[in-house]
């Protein structure tokens, strides 16, 4: 029954395929990963080294010297008290990448966990979704005011604050890529194998999940420094006296007109912060990815 | 091969694998909230033995229920209703964990070989997943493994460490069967492992595959909508429509004989490459009803060419023996 039908044990001429490329390799060769990645890391070393390298006590009032223009005395200015700008900006990447850097782990946790738990076990998915819905239901700064009235200003208060506001957003993003990579055939094939969910939920699931967790991330980082800010403006965030680059800019809104660097070098600060991140997620998105990593 | 009504003595015996009876299943058609509108009756009734290091083709148009019948025996879908009996062992009544160290004896390969690897994992990797879960080999000797089940399927064992995008579609499908053979199964559930492939790697594929069940003595399940393909490959050969086996036999008696309309139609749609001979082909009319509300008896009367005086459209033909290990379900053939 069994006939020769063509020819058997066919050897491929393969050479002209490219050679494997570990994923780190490609994540140095992109120009604007590695831009990205020194961005970030220059940030985190002037928020490290910020007693060394500061000019003036950050919270030091000299009223005699207020709202004065950058100088070669007070580099960036002074605020409206005639605290040293350039030292404030160099103390707020502190707070300001800590809160960044923090939510924006917690909420890629928290919203990966949830995401694939509503995802892959289907009853938990109305539970947790309804739960997730209604705290996207109400608008964020509402919410943060009043998470921050009750919990009172403190920095590890708005972290659980923009934790709560942003997580939901992850963990829906996540749920919708689960739902897809769930019903793949290589998902039915591992199952067929006899792998276990966790093995299935770790090597099959999450590594599909990734790529978009990791370009939110890089949002939710830039959203929650803002939002601190926008917290810290109305009162509800960081205490005052404390600087952080949200309650820099805030305070300086008031003399934009007059004296725009008070607001004009925080604002550069988080841009660069911020597009430094971004940069370097793209990269690892594409590196992490075998199909592009040779493209790159 | 047999179709009769269960016998107990037969599911045991020694030279049976598998033994399938009156396998249903039904999806739900969900409408609104909680309404459910009906049910797509996938498998209807599907009963038949698979004998140790045979094949069995199952054939059928698309929608047929021959993949929902194949996901059933891996226990991928759950089904409605029926015995499944590998070995002496009731697969639908076997708790998760023995299950799940069975699945290294029940294999399959699926369609499409751009869908069914993982493409963020490499070959190694793909390949070497089924033994570590078992524990068949110690983390050193698993590279070994892979490279000989590599080779074993026609493939060089430096390709490892490459990823399924590096691959044509032959090659994937062969990394496919080199994930499923890994592991020795006794039986591989071959779902339309070749029409998603050009018609020469096709042959190349089906050659493999029949070499490879001469080499490790598993039992095979070939789906296909193509009777060419399974023509060669297979030792019995059931032709499903709507959910239903119409017609079953030795491979070679049904291409020789066949004697259900439906089994005819379809032969008669291979193409004979002889551009002299003039093909009776039989068109058959009208589209396939749908499995949502299946026409009731007879469900090929809609679409038969062929209705004679003994035709009763309206009560379902049984699934008799017409000649020995022939069984057809067709009133022309009832005694």
């Amino acid at each position: 029954m069994n006939e020769k039908i063509g020819d058997q044990n066919v050897y491929w001429d393969e050479e002209v395929l490219v050679p494997e490329v570990r994923w780190y390799e490609t994540l140095f060769r992109s120009k604007v990963a590695v831009i990205g990645l020194a961005l970030v890391v220059f940030m985190v070393f002037v928020a490290v080294l910020a007693p060394w390298i500061s000019t003036h006590d950050p919270v030091y009032l000299d009223v005699m010297n207020r709202l004065q223009g950058p100088g070669p005395d007070h580099w960036f200015g002074t605020d409206e008290f005639g605290r040293d700008l350039y030292s404030r900006v160099i103390y707020g990447a502190r707070i300001s990448l800590f809160v960044g850097f923090v939510v924006m782990l917690i909420t890629s946790v928290l919203g990966i966990l949830f995401g694939v738990l509503a995802a892959y076990y289907r009853f938990l998915d109305n539970i947790l979704m309804r739960i997730m819905d209604g705290l996207m239901a109400l608008p964020g700064m509402l919410m943060a005011i009043a998470l921050m009235a009750v919990l009172g200003p403190k920095v590890s208060n708005v972290i659980i604050t923009l934790s709560a506001i942003y997580a939901p957003r992850t963990a829906r993003i996540v749920r919708s890529v689960v739902l897809v990579v769930r019903e793949m055939t290589f998902v039915q094939a591992a199952r067929a194998l006899g792998v276990r969910d966790v093995g299935i939920i770790f090597k099959d699931v999450l590594p599909g999940c990734l790529p978009p967790v990791i370009v939110q991330g890089t949002f939710i980082f830039a959203y929650s420094i803002l939002t601190e800010a926008a917290l810290s403006f109305l009162g509800a965030g960081v205490p005052p006296h404390i600087p952080s680059w949200g309650t820099i800019i805030s305070s300086g809104q008031l003399f934009m007109r007059d004296v725009p660097w008070i607001s004009l070098f925080p604002g550069i600060a988080i841009v660069l912060a911020c597009l430094g991140l971004n940069l370097f997620g793209d990269g690892l998105r594409d590196a992490l990815d075998p199909q592009l990593r040779e493209v790159l | 091969m047999e179709n009769s009504a269960p016998k107990l003595a037969n599911l045991n015996h020694q030279d049976t694998k598998l033994v399938v009876r009156n396998l249903k299943k039904y999806f739900p058609v969900k409408q609104g909230l909680f309404g459910i509108r009906g049910y797509v009756h996938a498998v209807e009734d599907v009963s038949f033995t698979l004998k140790k290091g045979e094949t069995l083709g199952l054939v059928g148009e698309s929608g047929c229920g021959k993949t929902t019948t194949g996901l059933c025996i891996l226990r991928l879908i759950e089904p409605t209703d029926g015995i499944i009996i590998f070995e002496g062992m009731n697969l639908l009544e076997m708790p998760k964990r023995e299950l799940r160290s069975l699945r290294k004896r029940i294999q399959v390969v699926f369609q499409d070989p751009y869908a069914s690897l993982n493409p963020r994992m490499s070959v190694a990797e793909i390949i070497g997943r089924g033994p570590k879960v078992h524990h068949l080999s110690e983390e050193k000797g698993l590279k070994d493994l892979v490279a000989d089940i590599l080779r074993k399927v026609g493939m060089k064992p430096e390709h490892m460490s490459r990823y399924p995008h590096q691959f044509s579609g032959g090659q994937r499908q062969r990394i496919g069967i080199a994930r499923a053979l890994v592991l020795n199964p006794d039986l591989i559930i071959a779902d339309e492992p070749v029409s998603a492939l050009d018609v020469s790697v096709q042959a190349q594929v089906l050659n493999l595959l029949s070499d490879l069940q001469k080499d490790f003595q598993f039992s095979m399940i070939m789906i296909a909508h193509d009777l060419s393909v399974v023509k060669y490959i297979s030792d019995t050969i059931a032709v499903m429509y709507l959910g239903k086996i119409l017609e079953i036999a030795p491979s070679k008696v049904l291409y020789e004989e066949p004697l259900h309309p439906y089994t005819r139609a379809l032969l008669s749609a291979i193409p004979i490459p002889e551009p002299n001979l003039a093909s009776k082909r039989i068109l058959l009319e009208g589209d396939v009803p749908s499995p949502i509300n299946p026409p009731h008896g007879c469900s090929f009367h809609s679409r038969c060419f062929n209705i004679g005086k003994k035709c009763r459209p309206e009560i379902p033909p049984s699934l008799i023996e017409a000649s020995p290990n022939h069984h057809v379900a067709c009133h022309l053939y009832d005694s």
